[in-house]
């Protein structure tokens, strides 16, 4: 063994020629925050990688003790110099210093072998297994499909969340946005989307990307065990950027993202890439923008702020058939102020997002979870994707569930109220109680398809609103070990055929007659 | 306006050989900040006139090599190397951290012919995989 890796070291060296090219290098003059402006460097170029030389002035042992090259992006350019954001450690930067050009736009090492793995924004790994010895590399910044290359969606991304995937459906290729207060449950919903699936097949299961910025190393350390214990990493990829990280590095870190994705969805698979969150990057841009001295503008968000989401959003795609039907769900997620949608970065990401998932913290407060406001919650392209049996059981709640929101809300001054609005109201709280699903438990869509079906057919219509989570659960264990072929027709053919609904209604008799200890009748 | 400040003392110290005539200068910015009730920006330029020297330095072009018996071979080999640009005068250093070899430095260009690069390029090579 011995041998063979002295053989190796000695093959490294006979092949070893170390020429000394003329290299272009410029002066590091100033640095702070995470920002350093040199002089030289004519020839650079925007977004160009650059590279701190800082093995100058020290001896040869010291240099191979720093081993780790330090990087920089470059992100203006001015008359006589250029700034750069240092992507690492700030503190070995210094006046005077040399920086040799690269000639590389900042690109990042992609593909297969980052699978499993917990990456930084440069894809270096931090999960402590090892390096990753991906081959293909991929720029950062890229510019998006064509109207020519893409499609429109026309395959469903099931979250396992009956709130979504009934009322608010994706497709895969859509931007949707999940918006809502701090503590609404809006991570929750994208792991969950990430768990679920675990129930598509292998074949067409879509690569998870999730992309952590500004967040607490425990919070993505927890999200990392949640995943791994679900078995959910094996096609899944964490890129952090912590909220200690460098500005620089979370304001790419989901770029770097859409990096990774863009390549599974060119390789012809699906790939859905959730950015949490996307105000904490505006925050790091915003940052990075001022040290800059770029000009501030509306809450000193810089002027690109808007081009900064839009040209990240827009690389979420479904590729055509000619570009090998590839696609990249982007599920964005932004945080608010006390519910207000209409602030800044909130408006412009939905503006530029093909619909909304919006999160109210007073159902979360009042239990409902997940908590999503129906009537503020959109989905502008997803129906277009969403299975018929989906839509055939998940047409009328929407409307069902809105007006009983209203009828909630006049309940609140009206005392006597008419047997049919009772009935109404009776039937909308046990719709809602039905739509309620605890984190990390995404259904399977056939078993979402014959929960909601029993809920608009009046399985639940005897039963207190209390007992509905209760009784579901029975439902769908009796419709698996005795009608499990009910799933089945469901889960291939996408479809609620009649002879499906027959065997569904017979089901439903069945099961009120053998679990009739379930049921009180509503007074 | 510390950046003025310090153009002003750099201009004023041009052709300036002698200590005390430096000395002169300085005080005489002194006094000028003074009446200004600006004395509190020294500092400040200060570090300009730092910043203003150090690119003075970055401009001229420096070759070092490892021992002072190099010097003739180094200057002949970057003569060669440098086929589409002039060098004008070089200062000369010695780093022995080289270990042989050498490296040339000026405004924009770099070239390390130096054991030194090499041998670290070889350590980064073997190591990074």
């Amino acid at each position: 063994m011995d041998t063979l890796i002295i053989e190796k070291i000695q093959k490294e060296i006979e092949k070893f020629e170390h020429t000394g090219d003329v290299e272009k290098v410029g002066r590091v003059v100033r640095v702070g925050d995470g920002v350093a402006e040199i002089e030289g460097l004519e020839r650079a170029m925007m977004s160009e990688m650059v590279l701190f030389d800082d093995s100058g002035d020290t001896s040869l042992e010291e240099a191979m003790n720093k081993s780790d090259s330090l990087y920089g992006l470059v992100l203006n350019l001015e008359e006589d110099s250029v700034k750069v954001a240092v992507l690492g450690d700030v503190a070995r930067v210094h006046e005077g210093m040399l920086v040799k050009s690269t000639g590389r736009i900042l690109s990042i090492p992609v593909g297969d072998e980052l699978l499993g793995r917990v990456v930084n924004t440069l894809a270096e790994p931090i999960d402590g297994k090892g390096p990753i010895n991906a081959k293909t590399f991929a720029p950062i910044e890229r510019e998006a499909y064509g109207v020519l290359d893409r499609k429109s969606v026309n395959t469903p991304l099931h979250t396992g969340i009956k709130a979504i995937d009934s009322m608010v459906p994706i497709g895969r290729g859509q931007r949707e946005l999940i918006i809502g207060d701090r503590f609404t449950g809006k991570t929750t919903i994208a792991i969950d989307a990430i768990l679920n699936q675990k129930n598509e097949p292998k074949e067409t299961r879509p690569i998870c990307i999730y992309v952590a910025v500004g967040q607490k190393e425990s919070k993505t350390a927890r999200i990392v065990a949640q995943l791994e214990e679900a078995g959910a990493m094996e096609y899944t990829i964490i890129v952090s950027a912590s909220a200690a990280a460098p500005a620089a590095l979370q304001f790419l870190a989901p770029f770097a993202g859409a990096a990774i994705g863009e390549y599974f969805m060119d390789s012809g698979r699906d790939a859905l890439v959730i950015y949490d969150d996307l105000s904490k990057q505006a925050v790091a841009y915003r940052q990075l923008s001022l040290l800059l001295r770029r000009p501030p503008g509306r809450e000193a968000y810089p002027g690109d702020i808007f081009y900064l989401h839009s040209r990240l959003l827009e690389r979420a795609a479904k590729l055509n058939d000619a570009k090998g039907g590839g696609s990249l769900t982007a599920l964005p997620i932004i945080e608010t102020q006390e519910g207000d949608v209409s602030a800044y970065i909130p408006t412009n990401v939905i503006s530029i997002t093909d619909g909304q998932i919006f999160l109210d913290s007073n159902l979360f407060n009042k239990g409902t979870r997940p908590s999503i406001d129906v009537g503020n919650s959109v989905s502008r392209v997803g129906s277009s994707a969403q299975t018929k049996a989906m839509k055939a059981v998940g047409g009328s709640i929407r409307i069902e569930l809105a007006q009983f929101r209203e009828l909630e809300a006049f309940m609140q001054f009206a005392q006597d109220l008419d047997e049919a609005t009772k009935k109404r109201i009776d039937s909308g709280r046990r719709m809602t109680e039905l739509l309620k699903q605890r984190n990390g438990e995404p259904l399977a869509f056939e078993k979402q398809v014959v929960s909601i079906y029993a809920g608009i057919n009046g399985l639940f219509a005897d039963a207190a609103a209390e007992d509905v989570q209760k009784i579901e659960g029975v439902w769908l264990a009796y419709i698996d070990g005795q009608h499990n072929n009910i799933l089945t027709a469901i889960h291939t053919s996408g479809k609620l055929e009649d002879d499906t609904t027959a065997k569904l209604d017979e089901a439903m008799e069945s099961f009120k007659k053998a679990h009739a200890d379930l049921f009180t009748v509503a007074e | 306006m510390p950046i003025e400040y310090a153009q002003a003392l750099e201009n004023s110290l041009e052709g300036v050989t002698s200590e005390a005539q430096a000395t002169e200068r300085v005080n005489a910015l002194v006094t000028v900040l003074k009446n200004a009730g600006k004395l509190k920006a020294l500092p400040a330029i200060l570090r300009e006139f730092k910043r203003m020297q150090l690119r003075k330095t970055a401009q001229r072009a420096t070759l070092t090599i490892a021992h002072k018996d190099t010097e003739q071979v180094a200057r002949a080999e970057l003569a060669a190397r440098l086929t589409e640009k002039t060098v004008g005068d070089i200062s000369i250093a010695i780093d022995e951290n080289l270990i042989g070899g050498w490296r040339y430095v000026d405004h924009d260009t770099l070239v390390d012919t130096s054991y030194k690069a090499g041998l670290l390029e070889l350590y980064r090579k073997i190591t990074a995989h």
